[in-house]
């Protein structure tokens, strides 16, 4: 196959054109439904954690983003090759290609939603460093890594068993209360922290607050086992997909 | 060139799909219990360059698993397969065509898929938009368009695709006699030309007019093989 490049982006721009098709205010609910999200959280919570954290609006809000991220991420992954069906079970292209397409869908609305977030960041007293720019970057290499890992397997998984849209929904869910997004890691005891700090969820989220909204150097065994982590998912899923996609038309 | 050697297909049809989790759970130790089903037999064949080999046979056969393990999409079992040259599988018109998109996104899409690089549309858009005689509807989505104009555009995009090597199924079952006819100008425009086919039709005048050889499957073996009169006498004498 010469043109997996052209492949590769005329699904994207395909995808991209139909997911707001014949709505309103079209590209706008990329941002708009985070920042709703942001605005009840807000609403709700900052009576509660507010005080505790000067910086709760700008904390609340890249941990939605960034969890956001994970979650859109992993669900369009996990639809990207039955959902494809009727191309899949015609063409022969290069299966990872759809999985790509998928995840370039939830980095277009990463994208859109960093650009909000810069607008308030640039608007509050945020100490900028050298380091804090650098930093996020990795942990966004992290987290995508991580997602494209499960994608892997969820995409394949999905093929064979329907329910697996249910359970991931409801999994999601349960990872969203796990992490500390909408409240700060200050109400956990201390104790339990290395608990919290296996998720490499937790990790992203908070060393990505602690660079870019506190200024302080991130914890760097932490990220590294988070980066690990991730890369052995990689890894691994691209050895099971690889070998799973060879027969999975069949199971279609 | 094609060279097919004893490829073989078994497809494994639970009993009961078990699709959610409540059903693999459930009948855990209970072992599934599996119809084998093989679609294809030792099946061998060669087609040479420039050669058309028609494929004939009731339907379930094992025509399309056969084209589908040419294309690629199913893995045989046990057998070889050998091709050399560029191959573009027509296992349907129009793959990929979304309804909710214009023409023009679809020609782009539905090209892009079969293999085509966006320069490479951009440089046949116009022959493909004449062709198809929709130059007033490109931006018009498809949903609009009636099946017959749906079914000319993926036509006029399917011409355009360069390949060696062609792997037809049933093209010419849709369309109406105008459709047909340019059908048949165009098989007879890629037989001048040198083209390798592999062609799946009821239709046998088809078949006739420009295979030089033809197979007869028949519940996934091959029943007859060689010369076109010989093997539609034997399948239409079954």
């Amino acid at each position: 196959m010469r043109n997996k490049k052209d492949i590769f982006n005329i699904l994207v721009a395909t995808d991209f054109k139909l997911r707001y098709q014949n709505s309103v205010l079209g590209v706008i609910w990329v941002v708009l439904k985070p920042f709703l999200l942001f605005l009840i959280l807000y609403l709700v919570f900052s009576f509660l954690f507010g005080q505790k954290d000067p910086n709760y609006k700008l904390n609340l809000f890249l941990g939605l983003i960034l969890i956001n991220y994970f979650q859109e991420g992993t669900t369009f992954g996990l639809y990207s090759l039955l959902s494809r069906a009727n191309i899949i079970l015609k063409v022969n292209f290069p299966r990872e290609i759809a999985l790509y397409a998928s995840l370039a869908q939830s980095l277009i609305s990463l994208f859109f939603n960093l650009v909000v977030f810069a607008i308030f960041w640039c608007l509050s007293p945020t100490p900028l460093k050298f380091f804090s720019l650098p930093y996020f970057l990795l942990y966004i290499i992290i987290l995508t890594l991580l997602i494209q890992g499960l994608n892997f397997f969820l995409s394949i998984l999905y093929v064979k068993f329907r329910d697996l849209a249910s359970i991931w929904e409801v999994l999601n869910s349960l990872i969203f209360f796990a992490t500390p997004v909408f409240y700060p890691l200050s109400v956990i005891p201390e104790e339990y922290h290395s608990l919290v700090f296996l998720n490499p969820l937790a990790v992203i989220i908070h060393n990505s607050r602690e660079v870019l909204i506190k200024g302080e150097p991130p914890n760097l065994p932490r990220t590294g086992l988070a980066f690990l982590l991730a890369l052995v998912l990689f890894i691994l899923g691209l050895l099971f997909f690889r070998k799973k996609v060879k027969k999975i038309a069949e199971d279609f | 060139m094609i060279k097919v050697e004893n490829i073989s297909k078994t497809f494994r049809i639970p009993h009961e799909k078990r699709e959610t989790v409540r059903e693999h759970l459930f009948s855990f130790f209970k072992p599934l219990e599996y119809e084998t089903f093989q679609a294809l037999k030792n099946i061998s064949f060669e087609v040479k360059s420039g050669e058309w080999l028609g494929i004939m046979g009731p339907n379930g056969s094992g025509k399309s698993t056969l084209l589908k393990i040419l294309a690629g999409i199913y893995l045989p079992d046990s057998g070889k397969i050998e091709m050399k040259g560029k191959a573009v599988p027509f296992l349907e018109l129009g793959v990929g065509f979304n309804p909710e998109l214009s023409a023009r996104d679809n020609i782009f899409l539905n090209a892009i898929i079969l293999g085509m690089t966006k320069s490479e549309v951009a440089k046949k858009f116009t022959n493909i938009v004449q062709f198809a005689e929709i130059e007033r509807f490109l931006d018009t989505k498809l949903k609009n368009f009636s099946s017959g104009m749906q079914v000319r555009l993926a036509f006029s995009i399917a011409i355009q695709i360069e390949s060696d090597i062609y792997i037809l199924d049933e093209v010419l079952a849709v369309g109406d006699a105008a459709f047909q006819k340019k059908c048949q100008e165009e098989f007879t425009r890629m037989k001048k030309l040198g083209k390798t086919v592999l062609l799946v039709s009821h239709d046998m005048e088809t078949i006739r007019r420009y295979c030089h050889r033809a197979i007869w499957l028949d519940k996934g073996e091959i029943k007859e093989h060689g010369e076109v009169e010989k093997v539609i006498n034997a399948y239409l004498g079954s």
